[in-house]
C-alpha cells in the first residue's frame, strides 16, 4: 500500500486555562487523508475540529502525536516554512470577507499568497485561478465590498488554488452562505477536485453538504473521533449513539420526515477542561452503563475502514433502526419538483 | 378567528443617494393567528430583520414605515410612539435574537434579571417576582434554577443563556413573540432541545410566534405556517404541510432544491444566466426565475390566494401531480 497524502496519528493538542488548568482540545485523533478525496470532520463546538485543522495547516504547534505530509513532519510553524511545503498546503475560511484585505482588490488578494510563498508567473496563475472559480475581470478589479458573500467565497477559493495546493483545509466553507450560494460553491469545490486531483480536509457541521462531498467522514466528540468510514457507512449504518443523535438533529424540509427522537441527547457538551474519566459521551448517552463511565473505549474496526468507539455499538446496532435521511430527501425533493 | 397579529400592505423604506430610496420591505401583507408558529423563511438581505424591527417599534434610523399597518390587538404598531412602545415591548411583545449573552448584562446574576421584567411591567414586588422568575427558570428547564439564579452570563453555557434568554422574553406571557434567527448559533443537538422548548412555551401560553429563519428545515419542523420572503415581498405563504408537499412559487422550489443536493434538479431550477439585480418594473425574482415569461418582465404579480390559506405571488405558480403520501 502506498503512504497516505497526509496521515495524522495519536494526534494531541492542549491550551492553557486560567488558574494552571489545561483545555484538552483534541485527545487523541488519528486518521488518514488520501490524494484527491474529501475526508469531512464533522463535529459540534467544541469538538476539536477547527484545532485539527489549524494543527494540519502548522498554524498550531501540537502537544503529542505526528502530523506527517508525504512523510514531512509538521508540528507547529517552523515546520511548516520548510521550503518544501511552498503553496502545498491551504485553507479556505468560513467568512470570505475576514480572509480578503478591505482594501485590497480580490485580483491582489488572490495574488498576495504568492508572493509570500515567492512563486514566479504569478499573474498568469492568478488568471487561471480566476478562470477556474469562474470570476469575471470586473470581479478581479473590484473590492471585497462590493460583491456578494457567494462571489467572495469564490474568491476565497481563488486564492486557495493558485499555487496548486495538494491539500486544502476547507474550514465551514459554506456556513455563512445562503442555500443557494452554498450549493454553488460546493458545485464549484466538487469540478475543481475533479480538474485538479486537490485533497480536501473538509470542516463542517452542516451534515447535509457533508453527506454530498465527503468520500469519508470522521466525526468528534470532545477532541475525539467516535466513527469514522466511508459516507456510505457513517451516515448509513452508524453504530456509535453521538453519530446518531447528531445526524437525527438535523432537519431536513420534509415534514413528512419526522425526526428522529429515539436517540435524543440529553444536556449539553461537558468541559474540556474537566473531561470525564471513560466514554466523554457517557453523560448524554441513552446506552450508557457502568463501564463507559470508567473506561474509555477504543475504536473498534467493522471492515472496510468503519470504525466506531464505543462499548455499546452492538447494542446501538439492535435498538436503532438508521436510514440514510440525506439520500431520502433528496429522492422526495427530486420527486416533488422534478415535475410540472 | 382575529389574527393575533395583522400586517396589511406594509413598506418600509432606507433613503439611498439622489434622493431615492430601497424598499426593503414592500407592499407586505401577513397574517399570523393565535396560537400559530408562522415561520418567515428567505435569504440574507430580504428584509426579514428590518420586518422584525418594524414590528418591535426598532427600526434603525433612517429607516421608516412608509405605508401600511401592523395590527396587534386592538392597537397599530406602525403608528405608535416610542412611549407607547415601552410598555409594549416585554409585556405584550417580545423578541428573541441569536446571540443570547449580548442580551444579557454581564454584571448582574440572570435571575434578578428575570425579575426586573417582571417588577417593571407587572408592578410585582421583590419577592414575588423573585418567586415567579424562579419558576420561569424552571419553565425553560434550566437544571437547579435556585442555583443558576445568582449566577453571572458568563458562567453559563450558550444553550443555558439562550434560555435564560428566551425566560426573560416570555416572562410576562406576551401575546406575541419575534424570534429572529435565534438558534442558529446553538449546537444542533442543543438546538433540537431549544425548539422543543419553544414550542412547548407557545402551546402552553397561548401565546403565537413569528420564527425568522433561514433554515427552511426548521421551518418544516417546528411551524405551522411559513412565509417564503424574497426581496421585501412574501412571495408564498402556506400552511406547513400544504407548502411542503406542493411548494407553488418558483423561489421555494428554488431554496427547496439547494437543500437535497441534486444535479439535477439544481439544473433544473438555476439559471445560468441569474443576475442579483432587482428588476426596476416587473416581478423581483423575474431575473432569476427559470419559469420568467414576458409578462414577468413588465407586469408585477399580485399575492394571490390559490386555495385556502395558500398565496402566490407569481403569474405561472407551479403545478403539481397529485403528490404521493
Amino acid at each position: 500500500m502506498s503512504a497516505p497524502l497526509l496521515a495524522v496519528d495519536d494526534l494531541q493538542k492542549t491550551f492553557p486555562a486560567a488558574g494552571g488548568a489545561m483545555v484538552r482540545a483534541v485527545n487523541g485523533v488519528s486518521f488518514r487523508l488520501d490524494a484527491g478525496e474529501t475526508l469531512a470532520l464533522v463535529g459540534e463546538s467544541g469538538s476539536g475540529k477547527t484545532t485539527i485543522g489549524r494543527c494540519v495547516l502548522g498554524l498550531l504547534p501540537i502537544t503529542a502525536g505526528q502530523i506527517t505530509f508525504r512523510g514531512h513532519a509538521i508540528r507547529g510553524r517552523a515546520s511548516i516554512r520548510e521550503a518544501w511545503f511552498r503553496g502545498r498546503l491551504q485553507i479556505v475560511f468560513q467568512e470570505p470577507a475576514e480572509a480578503l484585505d478591505p482594501r485590497f482588490t480580490i485580483g491582489a488578494s488572490i495574488e498576495e499568497p504568492l508572493r509570500a510563498l515567492g512563486l514566479a508567473d504569478r499573474a498568469s496563475r492568478v488568471e487561471e485561478a480566476a478562470r477556474r472559480v469562474g470570476l469575471s475581470a470586473a470581479s478581479l478589479d473590484a473590492r471585497p465590498g462590493e460583491l456578494s458573500a457567494g462571489t467572495l467565497q469564490r474568491a476565497g477559493i481563488a486564492r486557495a488554488i493558485a499555487s496548486r495546493p495538494e491539500i486544502i483545509v476547507l474550514d465551514e466553507p459554506t456556513s455563512a452562505l445562503d442555500p443557494t450560494s452554498r450549493a454553488e460553491v460546493v458545485d464549484l469545490l466538487q469540478r475543481l477536485q475533479a480538474e485538479m486531483g486537490t485533497a480536501y480536509l473538509f470542516i463542517s457541521h452542516d451534515l447535509s453538504t457533508v453527506h454530498h462531498l465527503s468520500d469519508r467522514i470522521a466525526v468528534l466528540y470532545l477532541g475525539a473521533i467516535v466513527e469514522q468510514g466511508r459516507g456510505a457507512d457513517v451516515f448509513g449504518r452508524s453504530r456509535h449513539p453521538y453519530s446518531l443523535g447528531l445526524l437525527q438533529s438535523v432537519l431536513l424540509p420534509d415534514p413528512g420526515q419526522p425526526r428522529g427522537s429515539a436517540l435524543a441527547l440529553q444536556g449539553e457538551i461537558p468541559s474540556p477542561i474537566d473531561l470525564p474519566p471513560g466514554c466523554f459521551l457517557a453523560s448524554r448517552c441513552p446506552f450508557a452503563e457502568p463501564r463507559c463511565r470508567a473506561e474509555r473505549p477504543l475504536p473498534l474496526d467493522l471492515g472496510g475502514g468503519h470504525q466506531v468507539a464505543c462499548f455499546r455499538q452492538e447494542h446501538v446496532l439492535r435498538e436503532t433502526a438508521v436510514t440514510d435521511r440525506f439520500a431520502a430527501f433528496q429522492r422526495h425533493a427530486e420527486r416533488l419538483l422534478g415535475q410540472d | 378567528m382575529t389574527p393575533a397579529l395583522s400586517i396589511q400592505g406594509l413598506n418600509v423604506a432606507y433613503p439611498a443617494y439622489g434622493g431615492r430610496s430601497v424598499e426593503a420591505v414592500r407592499g407586505l401583507d401577513l397574517e399570523v393567528g393565535a396560537g400559530e408558529i408562522m415561520a418567515l423563511v428567505g435569504e440574507m438581505g430580504c428584509g426579514k430583520t428590518t420586518l422584525a424591527r418594524a414590528i418591535m417599534g426598532a427600526l434603525k434610523p433612517p429607516g421608516r414605515i412608509t405605508a401600511g399597518s401592523i395590527r396587534l390587538g386592538g392597537q397599530d404598531l406602525a403608528r405608535l410612539g416610542e412611549a407607547e412602545f415601552r410598555k409594549l415591548r416585554g409585556r405584550d411583545l417580545a423578541m428573541i435574537v441569536p446571540n443570547p449573552r449580548s442580551e444579557l448584562d454581564p454584571m448582574r446574576p440572570v435571575g434578578e434579571q428575570i425579575a426586573a421584567v417582571l417588577r417593571a411591567h407587572l408592578g410585582l414586588t421583590r419577592k414575588p417576582a423573585r418567586e415567579r422568575a424562579l419558576a420561569t427558570l424552571e419553565a425553560v428547564r434550566i437544571p437547579d434554577p435556585v442555583r443558576r439564579y445568582n449566577a453571572y452570563p458568563h458562567e453559563l453555557s450558550g444553550g443555558m443563556a439562550q434560555r435564560v434568554v428566551i425566560a426573560i422574553a416570555l416572562a410576562c406571557e406576551p401575546r406575541f413573540i419575534i424570534s429572529d434567527d435565534a438558534t442558529s448559533g446553538l449546537d444542533v443537538t442543543v438546538q433540537a432541545q431549544i425548539l422543543d422548548l419553544l414550542a412547548r412555551l407557545v402551546s402552553e401560553q397561548r401565546t403565537s410566534m413569528l420564527y425568522i429563519t433561514r433554515d427552511i428545515g426548521v421551518a418544516a419542523h417546528f411551524c405551522t405556517r411559513i412565509a417564503v420572503m424574497h426581496r421585501g415581498e412574501v412571495v408564498e405563504t402556506a400552511d406547513r404541510d400544504a407548502f411542503f408537499s406542493a411548494p407553488r412559487h418558483p423561489y421555494s422550489a428554488t431554496l427547496l432544491a439547494a437543500f437535497a443536493h441534486s444535479p439535477a434538479l439544481r439544473a433544473r431550477w438555476t439559471r445560468p444566466d441569474a443576475s442579483a439585480e432587482i428588476p426596476e418594473r416587473g416581478c423581483r425574482f423575474a431575473l432569476r426565475c427559470v419559469r420568467a415569461m414576458e409578462r414577468c418582465a413588465t407586469d408585477a404579480p399580485a399575492l394571490s390566494v390559490l386555495a385556502p390559506g395558500h398565496a402566490v405571488r407569481c403569474h405561472a405558480p407551479i403545478r403539481h401531480m397529485a403528490v404521493p403520501a
